[in-house]
């Protein structure tokens, strides 16, 4: 490619770029404005929002409905599903209440499979992580495919 | 995100393909399946570890948390595949760097397959925040198609396998 001649600018420019959106990736995560993060830091203005708790665990049950978590954030959530036990993961949609704050599930769903999914992909990054720097090789400085 | 052993399967399976329509093209194995399998090991792996810290009480900035997810959308799977290809030698580069592409572009494909409760991906990213998704299967439904896939790469690359178990002895 053209780009050998300039490929340490052409990498640093990447990288810059790639570090540039990973910083408007991590505002928008925090602000979306179906993100619960953003409901949390300012309960008033998303009073009455619809939500989305996106894989979050299960905490805890009480009678009243359950406490959900992720990044070690914790909301409570009323209706939504049964039966639910901690340690399940869940993905709700509902309003938020900005007295409590809490979440009135509307729609939820429990990942029965996410155990074995979870496992399937710590396997497969192992098995990733393991093989594939046997699939490249250094030569001269720069990297070559082996086979 | 489907795991990655769904997506290294299906990477296999279709260099195999490949391999079947086209024998004398050069197969590129190592950057298709590479390409594959790196945007969740650059963009979900990471966001995975430091989510489990947050998770048990360590302070995690938020860029450590969502910072990474540029590598699992169209834009940073190209800067990253010209980043990668530029560590070949000139004459491979641009072969690596469409290989590197595609195969990170069959696993947006894949994933897109999935459904998030409308969250999506923003494959438009940083131009747009729209996500998208097609929603056909449950975020969970590799789950037991993988271990068919596993025996079904595993029989298409069996010469290989056998190979290699031979050299091992």
């Amino acid at each position: 490619m053209v780009l050998d001649r300039v490929r340490v600018p052409v990498i640093v420019a990447c990288l810059l770029a790639m570090g540039w959106m990973g910083w408007e990736a991590t505002r928008f995560a925090e602000t979306r404005s179906v993100g619960i993060r953003a409901a949390l830091r300012d309960p008033p203005a998303f009073d009455g929002a619809e939500v989305l708790l996106m894989m979050w665990t299960v905490q805890a049950v009480d009678p009243a409905g359950w406490v959900a978590e992720k990044y070690g954030r914790t909301v409570a959530v009323r209706g939504g599903c049964e039966g639910l036990r901690p340690g399940q993961t869940v993905t709700a949609t509902g309003r938020f209440r900005a007295d409590g704050p809490a979440v009135d599930a509307t729609w939820c769903e429990v990942h029965h499979w996410r155990r074995a999914k979870q496992g399937l992909g710590v396997l497969g990054a192992l098995l990733a992580l393991a093989t594939l720097p046997w699939a490249f090789r250094i030569e001269g400085g720069r990297l070559v495919e082996r086979g | 995100m489907a795991d990655l052993i769904t997506h290294g399967c299906i990477a296999l399976l279709c260099k195999r393909g490949q391999q079947a329509l086209r024998p004398d093209a050069p197969l590129h194995l190592a950057s298709f399946v590479a390409g594959n399998l790196l945007p969740d090991l650059l963009a979900r792996l990471p966001a995975e570890l430091f989510t489990l810290a947050a998770a048990r009480g360590a302070f995690v900035p938020p860029l450590l948390l969502h910072g990474w997810g540029p590598f699992h959308i169209p834009a940073g799977m190209v800067l990253t595949s010209l980043m990668l290809a530029l560590l070949f030698p000139p004459a491979a580069q641009r072969a690596v760097f469409g290989n590197l592409l595609s195969g990170m572009l069959l696993h947006l494909a894949i994933d897109l397959l999935q459904s998030h409760a409308g969250a999506g991906y923003l494959l438009l990213f940083p131009l747009s925040t729209r996500p998208f998704e097609l929603g056909w299967i449950g975020s969970e439904a590799t789950v037991v198609v993988a271990p068919l896939l596993v025996v079904v790469t595993a029989f298409a690359w069996r010469d290989r396998l056998v190979a290699a178990w031979r050299r091992l002895r």
